[in-house]
Formats: structure tokens, C-alpha cells, sequence
């Protein structure tokens, strides 16, 4: 055995640890750059990447944007949701009374509008066109009418619905409208629009893994010699693995600011025909902006989750199979 | 320093590669492995650097024992020990300097004692002009003493070679095995593998010779020229 009995790395003298982690971050950096460095010196692929892998993440992304949109516009329309309350023609006055304050006494209801026969019918005759034909009416067909606003933790269809239900069961109502079946229908589309976006999201975040994956892949595969090199003078798996998953936050990051862009651009153009819209219809819905801080700031974090994921994924498979021989 | 105790080495579908191999190198001792090729030398080497396992038996270098290196320790083995190959395996898209200095960054020493480091090995293998060249400018023996500096930066304990003059001409060998010298002068532990009989034999080392497997000789050859020190420098 050997005369000192001395271990080999005994002879080394091995960094200490504070130079250890003051290292660790100045090569992080280091990569960081160098990989960006890597990346413009080839412009066209890396656009190439980028734009395809912004235009897969865009594309949920717009959708989204629009579903937003959407949701928004429907949930203002259940703000205006009112039930109408028909009440039995031969209703007293006391009973109305009470009728009337039994609604604004429950929690489900805001305000409640009383609007009498006299006033039904003036209304009718001003908006029906048939002023004329009614004054040869003796009686006022019309009945009392109370329309109930819910409150705003009651807006949602179905509770509107339920309230409905509840009122019509009341002493002197007769009958209680209630227009929300569109409502209902514009609720299920935009579930049936947001499991859309998710299918398609879940598709396309494969095809950005699938995109950073194989980039990165052949990436690894153009840098076998030195891998093998770096793995025979020791180094190991995670110092050889990081300028790849450097590769794919880079590729991330730049895929993530071409969707924003694409996004941005895309909302800019639609937003114009909505623009005319919203006059038509005087309204202040569908206004359409453009993409959010928190959402920018998402699509960018999400894009490059996926590109480390990827290059990760990449790697894993990868460097196992180089192994010097 | 290397310790071979009843080596077997079995390729499937193949002849045995090592039969039977025991010998042991001493530390700070400078020894060269011989045989034709296909003798067994390559993978003994690749034994001792973890590239392949043992079929059966014991390699031991410094006092571990491989058997017992778990796969992610290999890097941490391997940075104690300075590889040099016959077709040198230097990064061509790298300076000189940057090349030499890969170990160290891989170690994670710092910025400053990178560039004392690599500069105190090129000066060692005289190559310091050239340390900001890529390796594609420099001559065959030139880059071959770059692979030499790269294995030595780390100041490792044991020097493996694997045919280090074999694409070199017969001066180019000669200044590259007295490099090799040197080393082992300041106690560094050297096994070469080397089928160059001639080079061998004016070194006046151990000689470690292998056939079809099996170590049939270890002698040192006694009518050899010792190689002055001066020579190379």
C-alpha cells in the first residue's frame, strides 16, 4: 500500500466552501449568458423556435382572452336579471301591502318596484302600437306588476331561478316571469368555450414540451464530444445538464414574449369591430383590452415552466444515453 | 495507488477482455502497460477510470475500493485522476485556456485561482504563449500536451494515459513521455498504456505486459536508457 497511507484526494486541495457557492452563482451567471450567447449566434433558428412556440402558446392564451371577454359580458347581464311578479287581478290594496314588504324583508332581494294597472297599461299603450284598439277596452286587463332585483350574491342563474320558484309560490302572485334561459345557455357555452381552451391548452403545452424537447435534444446531440469530455474529467450530471435547461428557459422566455406580442396584436384587431359594436348597441360590454399585467406576466411564467420542463425531460433522456465507451 | 486483486472482465458475446488480472502500482510510482492491441489494455484502463466495471473482483485505487463507487460518486473519483487520451478529446470551439481550465470550473474554484491554476499548468507543459489560441491552430504534439495540462490542473494524485503518442512521431513521443517523467518526478502516480516497445523501453520503468487478457509479464527492462531530465526542457 502506499507509504503515507494517504487518500488521492487528500493531495487535492479542494476549494472551500464559501469559494464553493461564491462559484456556484458566478458559472450560473456565467451559463446564463452564455447560453443566451449561444442562442444569437444563430438568429434564424432561434426566431424560428421562438415564433413557433409563441404562436402555441398564443393561441390558448388569445382564447382565453376572448372567454374573458365573454364571462364578463355574461356576468353583467345577471346584474340586470329581474323576475317580474304578475299578480292575481283581484289583489287588495292591504294585500299588497304586505306583499310588498314580505319581499323586502328577504335576503335574496334588493329592491322591489311596484308598477300598477294604470301605469302597465299606459306603458303598453305607449310601446304596443295598439293605444287606440285599448281605449275601447272597459276594464284594465292588466294586473299589478312588482319587479324583484336579487341581490348580487344571488345573481347566479340558478339561484335566480330558485328565487323565481319561491315567489311564485306566494299568496296573491299569480305568476313569476323570468327570462334566463339565454342566460342559462350563454352560462353553458362558456363552460362548454372553457373546457374547450383546456383541452386545447393541455394539447398545446405538449406540443411547446414536444418543440423546447427536441430543440434542446438535438442540441445535446451537437455537443456530444464535449459531454463526453466534461463527463471524463468529472463532471457531473447536474454542472453538464445546466446549460441545456438554461437553452430551454431561454427558449421559454423568448416564446412567451412572441405569444404576448401575437396576443396583444390579435386583441388590438378584434377589439376594433367591437368598438362598433358597442355603439351600436350602446353598451359597455365587450370591451375588449389589452392583455393584463398579471396575465403578461403569466403567459411569460407559464412558457418558461414548460421550457425548463422540457429541456429537462430532454435531458433526462438524453445524457443517460451518452456514456463514454 | 492502483490495485487490481483477481480482475475478470467479460464482454457478452466476446472473449474474455481481462482474465485473472493482479498487480499492483505504488504510489508516486510511474509504470506502462503494453500488449497488442486488443490485449486488454484499453479496458483496464477504462477499469480504473469507472468508463466500464469489473466482471468479478477488486479494483482499488487509493484506498477505495470501485466495487463500492455508487454511480453518482463516478464524477467525484474521476476528478482526482488526470485522463490523457490519444486523440487528445480537447473542446475546439474553446481557447487553450478555457480548455485547461474545464476541471477547475467543474470543481468550483474560483475565478482568480482558475487563472493562477491554468496559467501554472500551460507554463508546466510549455504552452503558456498560446493560451488564448483555439486548439485547431496548434500542432499534434502541442495539443497533446494541452490534454497533459488539462489532466494535470486539478493536481491529481494518478495520471492514466491511453496511447498518448500514438498519432505523435517519434521526437514529438519522446518530449511527451518526458513530461510524463516530470510529473511522476513530483510524485504524481503514472500508468501509461502504450504498444510503442522502442519509446518504452528507454524510459526504464516498470512494464506491465498484458496478452489476450492475461498479465504475463512485469519486469523492468534492465538495458534502458534513463531519460535525463534535461531533455525535454
Amino acid at each position: 500500500m502506499s507509504v503515507d497511507k494517504s487518500q488521492i484526494s487528500l493531495r487535492q486541495t479542494q476549494p472551500n466552501l464559501l469559494t464553493l457557492i461564491k462559484s456556484f452563482f458566478i458559472r450560473h451567471l456565467q451559463v446564463f449568458f452564455y447560453t443566451l450567447g449561444q442562442l444569437s449566434k444563430t438568429p434564424f433558428s432561434t426566431l424560428l423556435t421562438s415564433a413557433s412556440l409563441g404562436i402555441a402558446l398564443a393561441l390558448p392564451a388569445g382564447l382565453n382572452e376572448l372567454l374573458i371577454t365573454v364571462q364578463e359580458a355574461g356576468s353583467d347581464f345577471t346584474q340586470v336579471n329581474k323576475i317580474s311578479l304578475f299578480l292575481k287581478k283581484d289583489i287588495s290594496s292591504k294585500q299588497l301591502e304586505q306583499l310588498q314588504q314580505q319581499l323586502k324583508k328577504m335576503p335574496e332581494i334588493v329592491h322591489v318596484e311596484h308598477i300598477n294597472e294604470q301605469q302597465a297599461l299606459d306603458e303598453f299603450k305607449q310601446h304596443s302600437g295598439f293605444g287606440d284598439a285599448l281605449t275601447a277596452l272597459e276594464d284594465n286587463p292588466l294586473p299589478h306588476l312588482l319587479i324583484v332585483e336579487p341581490s348580487l350574491s344571488y345573481s347566479d342563474p340558478l339561484q335566480v331561478e330558485q328565487l323565481s320558484n319561491t315567489l311564485k309560490k306566494l299568496p296573491g302572485v299569480d305568476l313569476a316571469q323570468l327570462d334566463i334561459k339565454w342566460l342559462k345557455r350563454l352560462f353553458s357555452i362558456i363552460e362548454i368555450g372553457k373546457t374547450g381552451i383546456l383541452v386545447v391548452t393541455g394539447l398545446l403545452a405538449m406540443a411547446v414540451l414536444l418543440i423546447i424537447g427536441n430543440t434542446i435534444r438535438l442540441a445535446i446531440e451537437n455537443r456530444r464530444s464535449e459531454i463526453l469530455i466534461m463527463k471524463l474529467i468529472g463532471g457531473t450530471n447536474s454542472f453538464i445538464c445546466r446549460p441545456f435547461l438554461y437553452l430551454g428557459f431561454w427558449y421559454g422566455f423568448l416564446g412567451g414574449i412572441v405569444a404576448i406580442i401575437l396576443v396583444d396584436i390579435s386583441l388590438y384587431i378584434v377589439s376594433r369591430p367591437m368598438l362598433q359594436l358597442r355603439e351600436l348597441y350602446q353598451t359597455e360590454l365587450f370591451n375588449i383590452s389589452l392583455m393584463s399585467y398579471t396575465h403578461n406576466l403569466q403567459v411569460l411564467s407559464s412558457a418558461i415552466l414548460l421550457g425548463l420542463l422540457g429541456a429537462w425531460l430532454a435531458v433526462r433522456w438524453q445524457l443517460r444515453l451518452i456514456e463514454p465507451t | 495507488m492502483i490495485r487490481f486483486e483477481q480482475v475478470f472482465k467479460n464482454y457478452p458475446g466476446a472473449n474474455k477482455a481481462l482474465a485473472n488480472v493482479n498487480f499492483h502500482v505504488k504510489k508516486g510510482e510511474m509504470a506502462f502497460l503494453t500488449g497488442h492491441s486488443g490485449a486488454g489494455k484499453s479496458t483496464l484502463l477504462k477499469l480504473i477510470a469507472l468508463i466500464e466495471r469489473a466482471s468479478s473482483g477488486n479494483v482499488i485505487i487509493g484506498e477505495k475500493n470501485l466495487n463500492q463507487i455508487s454511480r453518482h460518486a463516478i464524477p467525484y473519483l474521476r476528478r482526482n485522476m488526470g485522463i490523457i487520451f490519444q486523440d487528445y478529446q480537447l473542446l475546439h470551439d474553446r481557447t487553450v485556456f478555457d480548455n485547461v481550465a474545464l476541471p477547475l470550473i467543474i470543481s468550483g474554484f474560483s475565478n482568480k485561482e482558475v487563472s493562477k491554476r491554468v496559467r501554472a499548468a500551460l507554463d508546466s507543459v510549455g504552452l503558456l504563449k498560446y493560451e488564448k489560441h483555439l486548439p485547431i491552430r496548434l500542432s499534434g504534439g502541442e495539443q497533446q500536451r494541452v490534454g497533459i495540462a488539462r489532466a494535470v490542473v486539478n493536481k491529481p494524485a494518478l495520471l492514466l494515459a491511453d496511447e498518448p503518442t500514438g498519432s505523435l512521431d517519434p521526437d514529438l513521443s519522446r518530449e511527451i513521455m518526458g513530461l510524463f517523467s516530470r510529473f511522476n518526478q513530483v510524485g504524481v502516480t503514472v500508468l501509461i498504456a502504450s504498444h510503442d516497445i522502442n519509446l518504452i523501453n528507454q524510459m526504464n520503468k516498470r512494464v506491465i505486459h498484458l496478452e489476450h487478457g492475461k498479465l504475463v509479464s512485469e519486469n523492468y527492462n534492465a538495458n534502458q536508457i534513463s531519460l535525463a531530465d534535461g531533455e525535454s526542457e
